[in-house]
């Protein structure tokens, strides 16, 4: 945003009247023009937080706008269900910041094919990291530990084992991978937390500590 | 299968690695990820509908991570609601 119309939206949000979390609400849920004007009023303040948060990002402030007037849609439609456990702009500010960040995965990985590779070039990948541990001491330790994690990853069914390496070994993110796998965010964050529990039983069953696994990698 | 992607650079996103980039730090991360797994954990829309609450009580310098355990494990565990969060502070502190 330029100076001049971070200052703009300095100056609106300064004339604003102060609203309680109650008034929000109440306005939001009124008729014109009260409503309006509640709507114009966080529309600011929604503006000069996207800006902020997301000032390093392909999205430009016209594309800010629009995902802001989409949240706006959707923070009316959704009132009731404003439980008063944050401040009504906090609430409103999630939303949005949540629809924003939303775009901008679908921006990043949608021009980006989603290749599939069998899961069985995982014991390639553990040779790779084998040879990169000089100290054989410590190799040996290492294949140990990498050999149990390749065993409990094999004893996992192939969509946790899929969802599993893609969330948490290859960073990409949840809302893509459900895509991917045709399911839906929550459905497939459950998968990977079935796995990683299925992981975390079978690595401490060998007997090591939870710090000596980590060590082990070190 | 897993997965095989290439990344642009994205400052929000900057800490995913490149696919195929795999280190020992990765592995380390996920065993790590695996080992605090706790039996009962949020999903992703469990923790956005107390996420708010839990920035307040970040921003205020109160024990956000006392507090809201659950949310706070989830964070530590969700890159995708991580980085939400870390933009929704952000957002916050222009209020």
């Amino acid at each position: 945003m330029e100076r001049d119309d971070m200052q703009r939206a300095s100056l609106e949000a300064g004339s604003m009247p102060e609203r309680s979390d109650a008034d929000w609400v109440a306005e939001l849920k009124a008729g014109v023009p009260q409503q309006a004007m509640a709507i114009q009023d966080l529309r600011v303040i929604l503006l000069r937080g996207m800006i902020r948060a997301f000032a390093n990002t392909p999205l430009t402030e016209a594309d800010l706008e629009d995902l802001i007037q989409d949240s706006l849609l959707r923070i009316i439609e959704h009132i009731d269900t404003y439980r008063g456990e944050a401040r009504f702009t906090t609430w409103a500010t999630k939303i949005t910041v949540h629809a924003v960040y939303s775009e901008l995965r679908r921006m990043r990985w949608r021009d980006v094919p989603l290749e599939a590779e069998r899961s069985d070039d995982f014991p390639a990948l553990i040779a790779r990291l084998s040879i990169s541990t000089p100290d054989p001491e410590q190799r040996t330790v290492q294949d140990d530990l990498l050999n149990t994690l390749g065993q409990a990853l094999k004893e996992l069914s192939p969509r946790q084992r899929e969802a599993l390496l893609a969330v948490h070994l290859q960073g990409i993110p949840v809302a893509e991978v459900a895509a991917s796998m045709d399911t839906n965010s929550n459905a497939l964050y459950k998968l990977v937390h079935d796995a990683r529990v299925k992981l975390r039983d079978t690595l401490l069953a060998t007997g090591i500590s939870a710090e000596e696994i980590l060590n082990g990698f070190s | 299968m897993v997965f095989r992607k290439n990344f642009a650079s994205d400052p929000i996103v900057d800490d995913i690695g490149e696919i195929g980039q795999m280190d020992l730090d990765a592995l380390k991360n996920l065993v790590r990820r695996c080992l605090e797994t706790p039996n009962d954990e949020l999903t992703c829309d469990e923790c956005l509908a107390q996420v708010d609450r839990y920035a307040e009580l970040t921003l205020a310098g109160l024990s956000a991570d006392e507090a809201m355990p659950r949310v706070a494990q989830h964070l530590a565990s969700c890159p995708d609601c991580r980085r939400e969060f870390t933009a929704l502070l952000v957002a916050l502190q222009t209020l």
